[in-house]
């Protein structure tokens, strides 16, 4: 439980503590009681017993979270087997400076550097072969039984590690580093992969100013279907060195319901934390989401569901291969569902996408088969928030469209990055433009730590962007008017008369309906707002899912059509000089608003959708800086966005 | 596409991918040695205590128990085949001008020297001197508060001429507390901010800007993505350097990194002075033709 420090009273303090429950109870439902040494505490409790009356400064003896964290929770580098294999010359600590905005020589030798400084980062290079190095030094012959061995470890102890450094580089150089030496007893004597990775991340990381993640990636592609997960830990490194990454070659398993008991395990044997983050499930041809058990034909059944709600509490929606919100199969009246799409087959393009798999693959459609399988199982499998992560095999976490340094080190800007192929398999292509520069996550914490960033994660406190770096706040509620959307401090309202993306709310009081305080704000080098939406997903008393798709704040004066469709915010983009201007749209969008369709007897969710203006995409700036045409079907423009974590309704807790 | 290729053969042939494993483990082993196995000498794969220790540390390390005998067993079959393949895949000569094979065994050789150059002390006055010479990195970063009165140009017709407007009537208040302007979400009034996290927020120019405001009256207006700003900055904390004690931990950190790196550019140099480098002809001129453009941040 979220505790709070309020100086002001104590009867305060009790009186936060239990609207905390309400806005930040992490993995329990929004209403849930709290039980407390001196008996059960719920909201409803403390409005009575503590009528809110609050200090001076509205801030005052609150811990709400005040700006959003952003950085990318996946990110690959040298020690990524594949990465490698693309020319990726830097390892996790030029990672960790390049995201602290140090300027990087990157692998393919042009200088590279971010806009500003990311908050967080994690490196999540693929366990497999990640270990290689310590599994062959392991167990193997003692060091100390060889002469020279001996000598150097003699040296090191007497404090003459530094020569003993050179000693034993000079012994490699003259080809005396022979038979048992090669091998050490001490697995801290000779760190592999992981323990350098765990190395950069303690040393990168600074609580307050820069967190560092430890983390790997589980990369589970059997047969080319993509249902890869991160892995990322809480911990310090005196908890994750205990450890090794699960891997999906053997001993380990290409089956997420192992990953799941490897990280109960970790849990188990260190008391620590970790998450998983799944990830393309665009490239998974049907199975990332599934109704049928994979490997199986029995349909996912409770246990699977509870197991899956446990350790996979976000979904990485947007990254650079592809956006996996949703789809215009699957969505045909959303006119923003087309957008960066990857949907021509698998990870490795060796089986073709057939539509009936998109459903199992999608962000939308599988919030909404959450909604199912909970009416069944009691548990939703799919409740998940979102984050978007570049997915970068260059140790460079950069996706902005003008400083967009691709996929691998071999998709590094240059003049023909764009229109070689990217992966080809018979006449299935992807071609190099096809890569989105996307994306980054959204963190809603108090401060900029593991602990609390992790913390964020794990309630779901997160949103997605492409991208840039826009502040979005979402509020769900029964209780919010107009006048929450003119306070000069909105997210005070938010968090006390409701709860934050990621959250819970229901069953709805008599005669009340969902109400949601929604805002966004700009990139603040980025482009003016085009329009905020609500996504709704519900289940109807037959057991069909729906969608539809609300504009609910909007710049100018826009008025919505016969359809209710909100006319385009127009288009400022000048693609042969790659620019725009901010004289369309709006800095910031703020509005509550009500569910004009809800039915208090079904399960639905809600999230919020921020859309930028036009803006030139990546292929643009760089058909200008290298002079070159692209070919006609290359995209040149888009609308950047934010996807939020949803906000649950459910009517019968 | 080769990458594509490898990736592919990576992920989808476990086989395969054992055997080059495999391949790896002997061919940098014996590479290393010197000593290359003749094929037709038939030395039996010996299992010794150590690999059934190994196999089972390695199991335990990924499954955090220990394995079944079956699993054990299964261990054993499998260590025994691989050991199998990969000598005859060496015997034919598959580990030769392997990308993979070679990346490993840079990759292994590295990471010996730069962990074995992080196992050494520096001397008392070794450190001393790099905290002397690296003052800045170990300081605190400075800081600012401040207030902000926001004008948002969506909403007014003329921020300019409102801003100025104002200022002159909040300097003649002095320092009231009077709320005024629009709102911005991001709040308006700021406690000791660091340069980064201001950049982060509103934009590198107006952090800049801010901090270098003198304390104690309204400024402005001030430029950023979102529109006009009004600002009262209210402290300044310098960054200040922090004594050798507290920080020596890092010190002791930073000093190791930057040995790593000098010693491993001396050893690469050691390595290309003992084998040497020769370009042929052709080599040369295809180096010579244009090199890749330098493309600058934003």
């Amino acid at each position: 439980m979220k505790t709070v420090e309020a100086r002001t009273s104590l009867l305060c303090g009790a009186a936060l503590a239990g609207l905390l429950a309400v806005g930040l109870a992490p993995p329990v439902s929004a209403q849930e009681s709290v039980a407390t040494d001196v008996g059960t505490f719920d909201a409803d409790t403390a409005a009575k017993l503590y009528p809110v009356k609050r200090p001076y400064s509205p801030w005052a003896g609150r811990n709400f979270p005040s700006r959003p964290f952003f950085g990318d929770t996946h990110l690959h580098t040298s020690f990524s087997m594949d990465a490698g294999a693309f020319g990726a010359r830097l390892g996790p600590a030029d990672a960790y400076r390049f995201a602290k905005g140090e300027e990087i020589m990157a692998s393919s030798g042009q200088l590279a550097k971010l806009s500003r400084p990311l908050d967080f980062l994690v490196v999540a290079d693929h366990s497999d072969n990640m270990g290689f190095f310590p599994d062959l030094l392991a167990g193997k012959p003692e060091l100390l039984a060889d002469p020279l061995g001996r000598k150097w470890y003699d040296m090191m102890q007497s404090g003459q590690g530094a020569a003993a450094a050179v000693d034993i580089i000079t012994a490699f150089g003259a080809g005396k580093f022979k038979g048992p030496i090669l091998y050490s007893p001490d697995s801290a004597a000779y760190r592999g992969a992981w323990q350098q990775t765990i190395k950069a991340a303690e040393e990168a990381n600074e609580p307050g100013r820069f967190t560092a993640f430890i983390g790997y990636e589980w990369t589970s592609g059997t047969g080319g279907n993509n249902l890869h997960r991160n892995i990322i830990f809480r911990d310090n490194g005196d908890r994750a060195s205990q450890v090794v990454p699960y891997t999906t070659l053997p001993p380990g398993s290409d089956n997420p319901l192992d990953l799941w008991k490897w990280m109960a395990g970790y849990e188990d044997k260190t008391g620590g934390s970790v998450l998983a983050i799944a990830h393309n499930g665009n490239l998974s041809n049907g199975r990332m989401f599934p109704m049928i058990e994979p490997g199986t034909n029995s349909p996912i059944d409770r246990e699977y569901a509870e197991i899956r709600n446990k350790w996979e509490r976000l979904y990485e929606v947007t990254q650079m291969k592809g956006d996996g919100e949703t789809h215009p199969f699957l969505s045909p009246n959303d006119e923003f569902a087309n957008f960066e799409r990857w949907d021509k087959g698998n990870l490795d393009l060796t089986v073709a996408k057939t539509p009936d798999m998109l459903e199992y693959e999608y962000a939308r459609s599988a919030l909404k088969n959450g909604l199912k399988l909970e009416q069944q199982l009691g548990v939703n499998p799919y409740k998940f928030g979102m984050v978007g992560s570049t997915d970068a095999h260059t140790s460079l976490t950069a996706v902005e469209e003008d400083n967009f340094f691709g996929k691998t080190s071999s998709s590094e800007p240059s003049a023909v990055r764009a229109s070689h192929p990217f992966v080809k398999q018979g006449d299935r292509v992807i071609m190099g433009w096809e890569q989105t520069a996307s994306g980054y996550a959204g963190v809603w914490a108090s401060e900029n730590t593991r602990e609390a960033l992790f913390d964020a994660m794990q309630r779901r406190e997160t949103y997605a962007t492409t991208g840039p770096r826009m502040l979005v706040r979402f509020f769900g509620g029964f209780d919010f008017d107009e006048s929450d959307a003119n306070t000069r401090s909105p997210a005070i309202a938010g968090y006390t008369k409701g709860v934050p993306m990621g959250g819970d709310i229901g069953p709805a009081p008599a005669g009340k309906m969902p109400t949601f305080l929604v805002a966004a704000l700009k990139d603040p080098i980025g482009a003016n707002l085009d329009r905020y939406q609500i996504v709704k997903g519900w289940l109807d008393a037959a057991g069909e899912v729906h969608e539809k798709v609300y504009d609910v704040a909007w710049s100018g004066d826009r008025k919505p059509g016969s359809e209710g469709k909100l006319p385009p915010v127009g288009d400022t983009v000048d693609i042969a000089n790659a620019t725009w201007s901010n004289t369309i749209g709006a800095p910031e969008l703020i509005a509550v608003w009500k569910d004009p369709e809800f039915d208090a007897a079904q399960r639905a969710f809600y999230y919020g959708r921020v859309i930028e203006i036009p803006t030139p995409r990546w292929t643009a700036y760089d058909a200008k800086y290298f002079g070159v045409t692209m070919p006609s079907e290359v995209t040149m423009k888009m609308q950047e966005r934010a996807y939020t974590s949803p906000i649950w309704y459910n009517p019968s807790r | 596409m080769k990458s594509s290729n490898i990736y592919r053969v990576l992920s989808k042939e476990p086989l395969l991918h054992f055997a080059l494993i495999g391949a790896v483990v002997f061919g940098g082993y014996h590479w290393l040695n010197g000593r290359l196995p003749e094929a037709d000498k038939a030395e039996p794969i010996h299992i010794g205590e150590g690999d059934i220790q190994w196999l089972k540390q390695t199991w335990a390390s990924q499954w955090l128990r220990d394995p079944t005998a079956e699993e054990l067993s299964g261990l054993v079959k499998d260590l025994v085949g691989e050991q199998l393949l990969a000598r005859e895949a060496e015997a034919v000569g598959l580990g030769e001008n392997d990308t993979i094979i070679r990346r490993r065994l840079a990759q292994k050789l590295k990471f010996v020297i730069e962990d074995t150059v992080q196992l050494a002390e520096p001397t008392e006055d070794e450190l001393r001197q790099f905290y002397a010479s690296h003052m800045a990195s170990f300081a605190t970063a400075g800081t600012v508060s401040f207030k902000q009165i926001y004008l948002n140009p969506e909403q007014r017709k003329e921020p300019m001429a409102d801003a100025t407007a104002l200022l002159a009537e909040m300097r003649s208040k002095g320092n009231g507390d009077t709320v005024a302007g629009d709102r911005l979400l991001l709040g308006d009034d700021f406690q000791r901010m660091e340069n980064s996290a201001l950049s982060g927020m509103f934009g590198a120019e107006f952090a800049n800007q801010v901090f270098a405001l003198e304390p104690g009256s309204w400024k402005g207006p001030i430029k950023s993505g979102y529109g006009l700003h009004l600002v009262m900055v209210t402290e300044h904390v310098p960054a200040e350097s922090r004594p050798f004690d507290i920080v020596r931990d890092a010190i002791v950190t930073q000093w190791r990194n930057s040995q790593q790196n000098d010693l491993s550019r001396a050893y690469l140099e050691g390595l290309r002075k003992k084998y040497g480098v020769q370009y042929d002809e052709g080599s040369k001129a295809l180096l010579a033709s244009p090199g890749l453009p330098s493309v600058a941040a934003k």
